[in-house]
């Protein structure tokens, strides 16, 4: 069967009435306003309680520490509050008279001891009571900050030679490719976010497609107009015209949402203070793996997105049109979700493997690609070349599928009966004749 | 315009669903596909509109293949429906649009149909007094709110919207009331007054009757009967004759030896073989002193036709 002009007569004005009646519709729009009230009351309620939690970070809740050392280095309270002023107007004891039997709501004991092996910090707290975990966090990080600073005092050592030796230092293991400068060098932690991040945009956009593509395809089919339809459209047109509109409708849905977001934060930052929530984000793991990408990829990532979507919304077109009613929805939903999950799962593991058949298999197996491909040559992994392959060998998946569904999408809109399995339609599709 | 079917088939698996149909339109008028359920009216149907692969046949419509662009189709299909949830103007205009109708165009036709198929109402919300806030504009209706009567005439409209040429109207009756019977009926002959070509499919043998010219009875695939209906009516002569008299004329019936269909209140249904035989049982009457009220003789109705043919195949299994 070969594809004409003719096959895609009429898919812009099956484009424009689907995207129309989406933006039309009751559902679509009460979601989206509730989508975009929330994302827009979000970037506020961030900046209050983040900006409390700031405030509160000035100085610690924590009223008294009580200091047991009982190693031969003095460590002194305007050490750690040196280290950590939010401990400024914490009292600390190293009486150990005045010890209590319990710790109190806004009590902890730091006690540093020795043994043969060496030194131990030990933090003790009510976890019930109203210093939280992350107070702890500070604290251990100040006095052992404090503590290696009194080690290195103990022997008489200058301020200037003492800074010299606290000078925080990093050590990154990089590839051969970032050594000849041909790649970056990414540690797993970057790996892991950077596929984890893009896992979870094509997974958003494949199950939302495949949401309302699947709902669009049922609901005109078991409206019983595909017979009308067919007198002036070709099946291919009808498919090709509704993928496209909610691709657009999607990808304008999700632009909006940044766009609403990225507003409400402006705005907000006029009235409030917005810095709590910038700092998070400036010092995630996510954040700061991301940032390493260059900006001159996000066309990669555009297109391989543009790919995966297009191969699941043609999946999801024919499992669609295998329902014959609104009730078999779901189960169409669930074989599209079931296999997008699997996808999904599959490379959530796969930062954990490193080996250039690893990045290659991933990067040319059909599905799988679609969420590695990009990843892989990011991470300089792979070439472009291995990339441009990936994009072929998808390109070619989307016309077999596309192939696929021009050939039974009219034997399965005409078909009425019990959901068909995929085994079923392949059957139908082996048939002769099954073009129309 | 000619409307020319040669030669049609289409197999499925080992099963024939149209055996080799022909049949032409050379002018205006109203040719009818009967047949039984599954005789493959609605297979023939498809394939002569090109949503359907055929096997092998072609459709020549003014000598050149029947496609989208070089034939102007409207079509009312067997299963009909409507999208339920989006508004019927933005569904007619979609239909318009699809057949190259342009929208101011299309607008004027819609309400054209709308005034005749008397659904102006559902089309184009009026305002309403609603107490003290004043007028207030309703809603514009959505398929599902129709009665299944006011979907069907909305479909028909679809049908119609393109100004088509061929007109193709698959049990355009079925489910009707009387009264939306009679509109569809003075609309298919104002269509055909205005020459239109029409293939129609029905049960309805007194709708298609009162239509159609041409007639072709599919039975399990095959046409089993083709031609001009008033020819095979006269082929099967004036066999059916009505009498209505005074008093009991059994006995002369079967003197006569005229078959007896029914009898109600001296009002008799008899089957002839001719008309010589229907004059004979008049004359025993008439010598007999019987006063004959009614005296008809006249062809087989279309229905007793279609029940002959098909009837036959049917007793044999």
């Amino acid at each position: 069967m070969k594809w004409n002009k003719k096959d895609f007569t009429g898919t812009g004005k099956v484009f424009s009435f689907t995207l129309f009646q989406q933006l039309k519709s009751k559902a679509n729009l009460v979601s989206f306003a509730i989508m975009l009230i929330l994302i827009g009351a979000s970037v506020p309620v961030m900046a209050f309680f983040m900006g409390d939690k700031s405030q509160s970070a000035e100085f610690s809740t924590l009223e008294k520490v009580y200091l047991s050392n009982e190693t031969d280095y003095e460590v002194k309270p305007e050490m750690i509050q040196q280290e950590d002023p939010s401990f400024a107007q914490t009292l600390f004891i190293w009486d150990e008279s005045q010890f209590p039997e319990t710790l109190g709501e806004r009590e902890a004991k730091v006690s540093i001891a020795e043994d043969a092996t060496g030194y131990r910090i030990l933090l003790s707290y009510d976890v019930f009571g109203e210093v939280k975990e992350e107070e702890m966090s500070r604290l251990q990080s100040a006095v052992e900050k404090a503590f290696f600073n009194a080690r290195y005092q103990s022997l008489d050592i200058s301020e200037e030679a003492l800074s010299l030796l606290s000078t925080p230092f990093d050590i990154t293991v990089e590839t051969e490719g970032a050594y000849t400068g041909e790649g970056e060098s990414y540690d797993f932690e970057s790996r892991f976010w950077v596929q984890y991040v893009y896992s979870i945009l094509v997974m958003i956009v494949s199950l939302f497609s495949s949401i309302y593509i699947i709902r669009i395809v049922v609901e005109e089919k078991s409206s019983k107009l595909v017979e009308l339809l067919m007198v002036s459209v070709k099946p291919l047109a009808l498919i090709v015209g509704k993928i496209l509109a909610v691709m657009v409708y999607l990808f304008g849905t999700f632009i909006s949402w940044i766009g609403v977001y990225l507003i409400s934060y402006g705005i907000t930052g006029l009235f409030m203070d917005v810095s709590g929530i910038k700092n998070a984000v400036l010092s995630s793991d996510a954040f700061s793996s991301l940032t390493h990408i260059d900006p001159l990829l996000i066309p990669v990532v555009l297109i391989s997105l543009l790919l995966g979507y297009l191969t699941f919304s043609i999946l999801s077109g024919i499992f669609g049109t295998a329902c014959s009613s609104m009730d078999e929805v779901e189960g169409a939903n669930t074989s599209v979700t079931f296999l997008v999950l699997c996808v999904y799962l599959i490379t959530c593991f796969l930062p954990n493997f490193s080996g250039e058949w690893v990045f290659v298999v991933s990067s040319l197996c059909p599905l799988l690609s679609i969420f590695c491909a990009p990843v892989q040559y990011v991470l300089g992994n792979i070439g472009l070349g291995l990339l441009v392959l990936s994009w072929l060998i998808q390109i070619g998946v989307i016309y077999l599928l596309a192939r696929l569904c021009a050939k039974i999408y009219f034997d399965l809109l005409m078909y009425r009966g019990s959901r068909l399995k995929f085994r079923q339609i392949l059957t139908i599709a082996k048939r002769k004749g099954a073009s129309k | 315009m000619s409307l020319i079917v040669s030669d049609l088939w289409k197999k499925y698996g080992e099963k024939t669903v149209v055996d080799h149909l022909s049949f032409s339109m050379e002018k205006p008028g109203v040719y009818a596909l009967l047949g039984t359920n599954g005789a493959g009216k609605t297979t023939a149907i498809r394939m002569i509109l090109g949503m359907l692969a055929k096997d092998g046949g072609e459709v020549l419509w003014n000598g050149t293949p029947l496609h989208l662009k070089s034939c102007n189709v409207g079509y009312l299909a067997e299963e009909r429906g409507l999208y339920p949830k989006y508004p019927l103007m933005d569904q007619l205009l979609y239909f318009a649009s699809l057949r190259d109708v342009p929208r101011e165009q299309a607008k004027e036709r819609i309400r054209h149909w709308a005034k005749k198929l008397e659904v102006e109402e559902y089309l184009y919300p009026s305002s309403s007094s609603t107490g003290i806030r004043g007028k207030k504009k309703e809603k514009p209706k959505l398929a599902d709110q129709l009665s299944k009567g006011n979907q069907q005439k909305i479909q028909f409209m679809i049908a119609l919207l393109s100004d088509p040429e061929l007109i193709v109207l698959d049990e355009p009756m079925s489910g009707l009331d009387p009264v939306n019977t009679d509109l569809f009926k003075k609309i298919i002959r104002e269509e055909i007054d205005r020459g239109k070509y029409l293939i129609m499919s029905s049960h309805q043998m007194a709708t298609v009757e009162e239509f159609c010219t041409d007639i072709t009875i599919l039975d399990r695939s095959k046409a089993v009967l083709q031609g001009n209906l008033n020819e095979i009516k006269k082929s099967y002569g004036r066999v059916n004759l009505s009498l209505k008299t005074e008093t009991d004329i059994s006995s002369y019936i079967e003197q006569s030896g005229v078959a007896l269909l029914s009898e109600k209140e001296y009002e008799y249904r008899l089957k002839v073989q001719n008309e010589d035989q229907a004059n004979a049982l008049l004359g025993l009457l008439i010598q007999n002193g019987v006063t004959v009220i009614t005296f008809d003789l006249s062809e087989p109705s279309l229905h007793e036709i279609f029940v002959e043919k098909v009837g036959e195949g049917h007793e044999m299994e």
